[in-house]
């Protein structure tokens, strides 16, 4: 047992090394440094192989060594070493843990192609969680996500376009024949689809290359957005009109998992000959707010309003809706610039959460849900 | 009356489990959420579940450069909140963190009697930590549950000791499972 401990130490200090280096932005070293430290703890872990009597430290040297060949993108490994573990005697909650790794191991697999060509201008949106099985999913989990994408990539178009932020009103139809958009019928992959940018045969814009700019710059905001990255982020909008990016960060929640329904929701393109994944897997609930918002209203008193969306005002650049409570009254709310179109908009008549700060008589919306039943 | 220190410098000595890089890296991920949150060194934290007390909390002041390695918000918060836990419990229990694994891509710590013979995992237990960068006591009693709702549902359980450390407050909420 000795000689194992000795291998797993070394194991947690070449990952010890891999974060530090990793923080330090020397991606190739934390690589390098994470499949020594894979190698070194599947090694610990096959000393237990028939051991089954050494619980828990078999299951957990085989978890660890199976997380850490998923860190190295080794599916199949991940997936062996897990087997290993499960067909000991694992306690129910090592036991859950492993399963739990197994679905991340599968979903990472769904998220690849596997044989499936996509083009430059398309990309694969896959979900997987509680309301996911293989080959269905919970339709509203599943088209409020396609419709928030929806709205996403032509916003993106726009802000590309250097258009001013459409607060009212539908996008313009050349946009839509400037990018016409299409998906797929779902592929049982978790649960996923894919979504094709067309682009017209006559482009009104030749010298760019709308439909992958579009798909480029949404990939490259759904990475900073899930590491919370908000710097980098915020520089990315800082020459345009705020409100793309609290549209952005709002529809991003939107789409980001609940962590518990929905799990994990990920992107995977084809470019440069080689895959490129993002998943978002941080709960939208655990994500940055968008700084604009809460420097404005701070230190006002936070408040949660429920009732019925029932009256909204969008004349202004900054809307006004009123929600009505279960006792009839009415609470008015500012929305910020930004949220109208598309975050509140498809909210109408339903019965909604609203959170945000209150600054005299009105309520300054930060947020908006629809209620559970 | 003053209070005692919990000086996160003493996460760069290290512990059986623990090297002193890595403790280090532990103590500037939970300086840089202080510092984040509007504190200085010195700052008091509050103690409450299991353990009822307050503490000072002393750190080294960050750098830019820490400040910029520690740019992933949801990463530090985690770190940071793992620095805290394990002083608390040098300090409150009789445990140290002898034992780590990998999981997810962070890790996994196991606490045990310096003095245990037992190797690896064999008699320990887990330590289980969530990190809150901004929010308040029902925030934190919520995590807590979440912790707990979360293994309750198993028939063989291992020994754990649940810490929740919220940044903004700052406090923190131990109990034992």
């Amino acid at each position: 047992m000795k000689k194992i401990s000795k291998i797993h130490e070394m194991a947690m200090e070449l990952a010890d090394k891999a974060l530090i280096a990793r923080l330090h932005g020397d991606l190739n070293s934390a690589n390098t440094l994470t499949q020594k430290a894979f190698e070194k703890e599947r090694e610990a872990a096959s000393y237990l192989v028939d051991n089954f009597n050494c619980e828990p430290t078999r299951s957990v040297l085989y978890r660890s060594a199976a997380s850490l060949a998923l860190e190295c993108g080794d599916q199949r490994e991940a997936e062996r070493l897990i087997g290993f573990a499960l067909s000991g005697n694992p306690t129910d909650e090592i036991a859950e843990e492993l399963r739990d790794l197994l679905e991340k191991v599968n979903f990472e697999r769904h998220l690849s192609l596997r044989g499936l060509k996509l083009g430059p201008n398309e990309f694969q949106f896959s979900i997987w969680g509680k309301l996911v099985g293989y080959g269905m999913a919970q339709s509203e989990e599943f088209i409020s996500r396609v419709q928030n994408i929806e709205r996403l990539i032509y916003r993106t178009a726009e802000r590309e376009l250097k258009k001013p932020f459409r607060e009212a009103g539908r996008k313009k139809k050349e946009l839509e024949k400037e990018l016409e958009l299409y998906v797929s019928v779902p592929r049982a992959a978790s649960f996923a689809v894919s979504f094709r940018l067309g682009s017209s045969k006559e482009p009104k814009f030749p010298v760019m290359d709308l439909s992958g700019d579009v798909i480029n710059e949404m990939f490259e905001c759904f990475d900073l957005f899930n590491s919370s990255s908000v710097d980098p982020l915020e520089r990315k909008f800082i020459d345009i009109d705020k409100a793309y990016y609290i549209n952005f960060i709002k529809l991003a929640q939107k789409i980001a998992p609940d962590g518990e329904n929905i799990k994990s929701v990920g992107f995977t393109r084809f470019k440069d000959n080689k895959e490129k994944k993002v998943i978002l897997s941080t709960p939208r609930s655990q994500v940055f707010r968008p700084k604009t918002i809460e420097e404005v209203i701070k230190p006002t008193q936070r408040i949660e309003v429920k009732g019925y969306l029932r009256y909204a005002d969008d004349t202004k650049k900054e809307g006004i809706i009123k929600i009505i409570d279960e006792n009839g009254k009415a609470h008015r709310v500012k929305v910020p610039s930004g949220m109208m179109a598309d975050i509140v908009r498809p909210m109408f008549d339903f019965e909604v959460i609203v959170s945000g700060y209150r600054k005299r008589q009105i309520i300054i919306l930060e947020d908006v849900e629809r209620a559970s039943d | 009356m003053e209070l005692e220190e919990l000086d996160l410098n003493t996460l760069k000595n290290g512990t059986p489990g623990i090297t002193p890089e890595f403790g280090s890296c532990l103590a500037q991920a939970a300086s840089v959420c202080l510092e984040d949150q509007g504190h200085s060194t010195g700052v008091v934290m509050k103690i409450d579940g299991d353990f009822k007390t307050s503490f000072s909390v002393s750190w080294e002041p960050t750098t830019e450069q820490t400040r910029r390695c520690w740019g992933d918000k949801e990463v530090t918060t985690e770190n940071g909140a793992y620095g805290c836990a394990i002083i608390l419990i040098l300090r409150l229990t009789k445990h140290t963190v002898i034992q780590r694994s990998c999981k997810g891509t962070g890790f996994d710590f196991w606490l045990g009697d310096p003095d245990s013979t037992e190797p690896l995992f064999q008699g320990k237990s887990r330590l289980e930590v969530s990190g809150i960068r901004k929010g308040d006591q029902n925030t934190i009693r919520s995590r807590i549950r979440g912790k707990i709702n979360q293994v309750g549902r198993f028939n063989s359980t291992l020994p754990a000791i649940i810490i929740v450390v919220e940044f903004s407050e700052p406090s923190s909420r131990i109990e034992n499972r």
